[in-house]
């Protein structure tokens, strides 16, 4: 080993930690009621293992978009609240992006036990995107459980990434095209499952309680 | 055969150690030589050298890791104390968020772009940069009113916005739009497609 490589190896967690630094930071404009109010949820979130930047952005982002101090605890608060639940349901290891992913989902409506039934589809892929589609179709105004019966049947089948994305950039222009939003799930679901092997077996989403 | 072989070799033994002691002063003018060669100091310093064994790799990393450590104490723990008491924070580098990134598939880079004729400054805020208006600036294009930046995003759905002159909020015309059901402002919609 040369000095050379030693010193590569030193920077590696030195370089990790100050992009963990640039992570989340408060604004510097926020009053300091808000501050403390942040700080708590924060602290709370901390304790649990929860990311804590997820907190400080969504501050963050109603401090840039002017909204009342009591305003942005109570979504604070709220994002918390849907961190706990995406994390629980994403069991047993959700990345920091999946429990975003999953907070955003149960942000527009999806329901919780969804989310569980995706990880058990997706046991050791990332949700990120998955999740990121469901959020996307339901925000478009598709209802929860067909979206999510769509998108989970397309994983279970053996969907990419890069077909589930297909699917909802498809969707997205249909329905600003002015289709109905169902009407476009439907025939862009049929698209991309005609590329599919056929289902080996009804999935545990499309059957929940298992019976024939 | 072996008597001359012998003779041969006995001969050439003579011959090279009379060789060895008949030039003594030659001897000495390169012991001479030798001892009057100026010595430079790291020459005088024991360097480990190559390759160390698997002992002191494992204590080189140990105190790299060590040394991670501690950095990260020095530069984490004060900021989060000085933002919390209100001290303005130091402008943040425009790069994606660790906690945005799962490792399982790389950032891919997204170019954002805006056409707005009447901006002197324009930034880009959204989840991946903790929506913080001084994080990722657009830069001006050759063309008078454009604006772009492009930074790496990880897979999945991103919400965003551009800040113009520090106070408008205004959504990206090319993208689709999300409701706000928290602060009432709606937010672009990008999804980042994974690998």
């Amino acid at each position: 080993m040369t000095l050379r490589r030693f010193f590569l190896i030193s920077l590696v967690p030195c370089a990790a930690s100050a992009v963990h630094a640039q992570a989340a930071r408060l604004d510097a404009t926020a009053d300091a009621g808000l501050r403390r109010a942040v700080e708590r949820e924060v602290v709370t979130a901390r304790s649990i293992g929860l990311p804590e930047g997820l907190l400080i952005a969504k501050a963050n982002e109603g401090i840039a978009k002017r909204a009342t101090p009591k305003r942005i605890t109570d979504a604070v608060a709220a994002l918390g609240k849907r961190l706990q639940v995406a994390r629980t349901q994403l069991a047993p290891n959700p990345s920091e992006d999946e429990i975003a992913a999953g907070a955003d989902a149960l942000y527009v409506g999806v329901p919780a036990p969804i989310l569980k039934k995706m990880r058990a589809a997706w046991p050791n892929r990332s949700l990120a995107l998955p999740l990121g589609v469901l959020t996307e179709l339901v925000a478009k105004g598709l209802p929860a459980d067909r979206a999510a019966r769509t998108v989970t049947d397309l994983m279970t089948r053996g969907a990419s990434n890069v077909q589930l994305y297909t699917l909802a950039q498809s969707v997205q222009g249909d329905v600003a095209a002015g289709w109905a939003p169902e009407a476009a799930l439907d025939l862009r679901a049929r698209g991309v499952m005609s590329l599919l092997p056929p289902a080996p077996a009804a999935s545990a989403f499309t059957n929940p309680r298992g019976k024939p | 055969m072996d008597a001359d072989h012998d003779e041969l070799i006995e001969r050439a033994a003579t011959t090279l150690r009379r060789g060895a002691h008949r030039n003594p002063r030659a001897i000495a003018r390169i012991l001479a030589a030798v001892e009057g060669r100026p010595r430079h100091w790291w020459r005088s310093v024991p360097w480990p050298s190559a390759p160390y064994s698997l002992a002191a790799t494992s204590l080189l990393i140990a105190a790299s890791l060590i040394l991670g450590f501690f950095t990260r104490q020095a530069t984490e723990r004060p900021r989060n104390e000085r933002e919390l008491a209100g001290l303005p924070a130091a402008r943040p580098l425009p790069v994606v968020p660790a906690a945005r990134v799962t490792g399982e598939a790389l950032p891919l880079p997204v170019q954002f772009t805006l056409r707005d004729v009447r901006a002197a400054q324009v930034a880009l805020i959204g989840d991946f940069n903790g929506w913080s208006p001084s994080a990722t600036p657009l830069e001006p294009g050759d063309v008078a009113g454009t604006w772009s930046v492009t930074i790496p995003l990880s897979a999945g759905r991103h919400v965003y916005a551009f800040l113009v002159d520090g106070k408008t909020w205004m959504t990206d015309p090319r993208a689709q739009t999300s409701r706000d059901l928290d602060f009432g402002h709606a937010n672009s919609v990008l999804i980042v497609q994974a690998p």
